[in-house]
């Protein structure tokens, strides 16, 4: 990558009058195969690269990119962002600075065995035939069978005006895969999940897809043949599983913490927080739950060392022992909270701007064993897996309904029931904590959040996790 | 090169690697963005970028590409790495050549406004949105204003070389009066004349205004008032995954095999318009070079047609629909027909009910059988005896769609053009009335 030319950039925006001046040049190139029924259908493969620029003059905030990396073209879009920061700022009153952070020169690298995208095309097409073979005496059953697989290799590098220069490389592994379950007289049952890493191809080796699905596709069979309803009307002990816990604390402690939607900077898109900036330190729920975001997991989906700011990468947690501990933060938002930044600012190509978004949140371990968690429920339910889910836009009221769910009684996992809905306030789910699995996992998904959206791959997980005296209701 | 050259140069490489249909749509744009919080301007962005998409149907395979540097050398690299890819694809039965061209495609009425594409000083527009919603009370204001200058030139191997061109300006104003508080209005059009940021603003203003008084309402069926913001989210939902060809085939429609049959009341007719006069998504031409249309998907109740690209449609046995999408065909502009009544008749004839105006985060229990959920944002009122009492809160809508369609009762006959973060696609849409509408709320 042409760090003369990220350079030329950010000192042409500093003669032309910036205070600060930071351009990112990202290269993401990869492929992204579709598979459905037996069939390759469609292969797509897409490069994209250019240079972002962000500006702030006189407490004005500006961004431009272009897909041109030419001196000229990048002399006109400083210049376009230089005029629009500078009429901003004649009408500000109070404009935005950026925390001060250490000058940062850096190169890292995702560590990785086999590259993605070197990847023999036969091989990429076998991951799909596997799954079809392995799928062979279910596929009557399975109507409905779509697979995409996506790799891709991103490359930046991040010059600013303080004198930080950072360059990464990393790859991107990606899996998704939508199968619907259906006999007659019984319905259907949908089922969509993902996974994701960090890793290269030997990521996509490990996830074992054809036993992963023909594992799914004998439950979702389950689910149509055996499960009930649910219990309902009553109070209920609920055991979350890992995959249900992971999208719970990415939704509900996750996204709150981001202190632009606490500043209302996202409000009228991703919505804004039922946090304010006065309630770190504030109970939000039971000594059981702490909740951490660490970016710096190696192989996951959220990974990297420096964020696109130039900020070395930490853990940090969000929610411990119950009380509000840490929000994520850019330079921008650090500012305004006169705390430093803890390196939070992504962004997902090269003309988007950076903003506060997670790595890797997950619920942290305890010390029970399943077989603890569930013994002392009279009556209950397990949630193993979801479908449907969704959160206001303060990430208050939020709700999962259960694909895999199982009732509990008295300390007993029992039959399959059917489309259990859990729909419960933020402060209602993490009061009711009285018990933490030990075993951690962790699922992978894109997050979405900006305008323009920005879609970043991150993980989420946990352990299982008990909930007390909770009432289910039914879906649809 | 000029876009018309690499489009073309796309067409000329294809052919060469021995692929039998060959298009490539070069679109340049210039994309300007000024978003404000908390009453002023937070950040103002602009973006400049050529992107080339091709599509090739190599012996009867399809492979396709996007690549935001579109010089020739990269576009032969691609191509090569396709090549090697084209044996492992598989042949598809329901292939089709691209369509052979040229099409006559006319004109487009209020596509293209030259005061759009020049226009200056975005903020001033700003304030007039953050202004009008103050003026109806709002105490603090955030949104966005979005303003593109967009040319595409599509050349494919079955003789089409054709262009069109686009401006479009929109805005999205949230008003608050306090955190649990807050409405939402927009404004979107191809043209200065009918971009509207103080309507915007006065619309998120007041409804935020109407939350003052809070009531109690617990969850159950109800009649429901939903306005065009809901209508939009939702209608898009409908007509992407249960109208789009592609999911129908892939059997994930809630409208499979449902053709010619009544999926809604008989007061709904819902069609796709690729060149409704002022529409954000209008154009001349889908990705094959097919001129766009009106296309009636749902008469008087009763399932007329999905959305077709050449080989859905073939697959279909039936025309195509000007949808392409190479691979997914998707609503241009969608059109919900009017009804007879005003708003405020239609809140008139509820006795008990719920009145929503937003929502967001519509996602599926199951997609074949259009079971969902999706929550409210912003002003959410309880109606009792025809009159809106007060704001409620933490209802969720939780049914079916195909319930929701059958279910209309009444449609407004004022309608708004929508689009916003949280839309699939732009719609004209009314404001509805649905009975039985399924709402939750949490429990704990």
């Amino acid at each position: 990558m042409d760090e003369d030319i990220t350079t030329y950039a950010v000192n042409y925006a500093m003669e032309k009058g910036a205070d600060y001046a930071e351009a990112r040049i990202q290269r993401d190139e990869g492929f992204s195969a579709l598979y459905r029924e037996g069939r390759l259908e469609a292969y797509l493969t897409v490069v994209r690269e250019g240079i972002g620029i962000r500006v702030l003059m006189k407490g004005a905030l500006a961004f431009a990119s272009t897909g041109d990396l030419k001196k000229e073209r990048i002399r006109e879009v400083v210049e376009s962002a230089i005029r629009k920061a500078s009429a901003l700022s004649e009408r500000l009153k109070e404009g935005t600075s950026l925390a001060e952070e250490p000058v940062s020169k850096a190169k890292w690298r995702a560590e990785f065995k086999e590259d993605p995208l070197n990847i023999p095309v036969e091989e990429r097409v076998e991951v799909f035939k596997g799954i079809e073979e392995r799928l062979r005496d279910y596929v009557k059953y399975l109507p409905s069978r779509v697979y995409e697989l996506s790799a891709s290799k991103t490359s930046k590098l991040i010059v600013n005006s303080e004198g930080s220069v950072i360059y990464c490389e990393r790859p991107n592994v990606y899996f998704s895969y939508s199968l619907l379950a259906y006999t007659p007289g019984r319905g259907s049952v949908h089922r969509w999940s993902e996974l994701g890493s960090s890793k290269g191809w030997e990521a996509v080796r490990g996830w074992n897809l054809p036993e992963k699905l023909v594992e799914e596709a004998k439950v979702m069979m389950k689910i149509l043949e055996e499960a009930k309803s649910p219990p309902l009307g009553e109070e209920v002990d609920v055991i979350l599983g890992s995959e249900v816990v992971g999208l719970m604390v990415h939704e509900s402690c996750g996204h709150p913490s981001e202190a632009d939607r606490i500043l209302g900077r996202e409000a009228a898109q991703a919505g804004e927080s039922f946090m304010k900036p006065d309630m770190k330190g504030k109970r939000i729920g039971s000594k059981y739950v702490t909740i951490s975001d660490d970016p710096t997991i190696p192989g996951s989906s959220g990974f990297y060392l420096y964020d696109d700011e130039g900020v070395k990468a930490r853990k940090r947690i969000l929610f411990k022992e119950g009380v509000i501990n840490e929000f994520l933060h850019n330079r921008e938002t650090a500012a305004v909270f006169k705390v430093r930044s803890n390196a939070a600012a992504r962004a997902s190509s090269f003309d988007r701007e950076p903003i506060i978004r997670m790595a890797n949140t997950y619920f942290e371990p305890g010390d029970y064993s399943f077989e603890e968690l569930i013994e002392d429920i009279r009556k209950g339910v397990y949630i193993k897996t979801f479908m449907e889910w969704n959160i206001d836009d303060k990430r208050w009221n939020q709700r999962y309904v259960g694909l895999e769910a199982y009732l509990i009684e008295r300390g007993e996992l029992k039959g399959l029931v059917r489309n259990p809905a859990l729909e419960i306030t933020t402060g209602g789910l993490y009061e009711s904590i009285d018990g933490v699995g030990r075993e951690l996992k962790f699922y992978a998904g894109i997050c979405g959040k900006g305008d323009p959206m920005q879609g970043v791959p991150v993980w989420f997980g946990g352990p299982e996790v008990r909930v007390r005296k909770i009432r289910l209701s039914a879906s649809t | 090169m000029m876009i018309k050259d690499v489009a073309k140069a796309i067409v000329s490489e294809g052919l060469k690697l021995g692929a039998e249909d060959v298009a490539g749509i070069i679109r340049r744009s210039i994309k300007k963005m000024v978003r404000f919080t908390n009453n002023k301007v937070t950040v103002i962005k602009e973006w400049r970028e050529v992107r080339a998409d091709f599509y090739l149907g190599y012996k009867r395979r399809v492979l396709t590409g996007s690549l935001s540097k579109v010089d020739l050398d990269t576009i032969r690299k691609a191509f090569s790495d396709l090549s090697k890819v084209a044996k492992y694809v598989t042949p598809l039965d329901e292939y089709v050549s691209l369509p052979r061209g040229p099409f006559e495609y006319g004109k487009i009425g209020e596509a293209f406004d030259d005061r759009v594409a020049k226009l200056e000083g975005l903020t001033d527009y700003v304030e007039e949105a953050i202004n009008s919603a103050l003026e109806e009370g709002a105490r603090r204001v955030a949104g966005v204003l979005n303003v593109s200058v967009d040319e595409k030139f599509l050349a494919t191997s079955s003789g089409i070389e054709a262009e069109d061109k686009a401006t479009n300006i929109s805005i999205t104003v949230r008003a608050f009066l306090d955190k649990e508080r807050s409405g939402q209005g927009v404004s979107c059009s191809r043209t200065l004349d009918k971009f509207d940021p103080s309507y915007a603003g006065r619309r998120a203003g007041e409804v935020a205004s109407m939350c003052k008084k809070e009531v109690s309402a617990d969850p159950g069926k109800y009649t429901v008032i939903l306005d065009p913001l809901v209508v939009a989210n939702l209608m898009g939902e409908i007509a992407y995954y249960g109208l789009s060809a592609y999911f129908v085939d892939a059997k994930l429609s809630f409208f499979t095999g449902l053709m010619g049959k009544k999926i809604a009341w008989e007061g709904v007719t819902l069609a796709d318009d690729g060149r409704l006069r002022n529409g954000p998504a209008s154009t001349l031409f889908d990705d094959e070079g097919i001129p766009t249309r009106r296309t009636v998907l749902i008469e008087n109740g009763v399932l007329k047609s999905f959305l077709h690209n050449s080989r859905t449609a073939s697959k279909f046995g039936v025309k195509t629909t000007g949808n392409a999408g190479w691979l997914i065909p998707r609503p241009w502009n969608i059109v919900l027909e009017p009804g007879d009544y005003k708003r405020e008749e239609l809140i008139g004839e509820v006795r008990k009910g719920i009145y929503i105006t937003n929502n967001w985060y519509t996602r599926f229990q199951n997609l074949r059988e259009g079971i969902f959920s999706s929550i409210t944002r912003d002003g959410t009122f309880l109606i009792e005896g025809g009159e809106v009492k007060g704001m409620v809160r933490g209802f969720r809508i939780s049914d079916r769609l195909p319930n929701l369609l059958l279910n209309v009762r009444g449609i407004s006959k004022e309608r708004e053009l929508v689009e916003w973060w949280e839309t699939i696609a732009p719609v004209l849409a009314p404001t509805l009335l649905v009975e039985g509408l399924n709402l939750t709320k949490a429990t704990k």
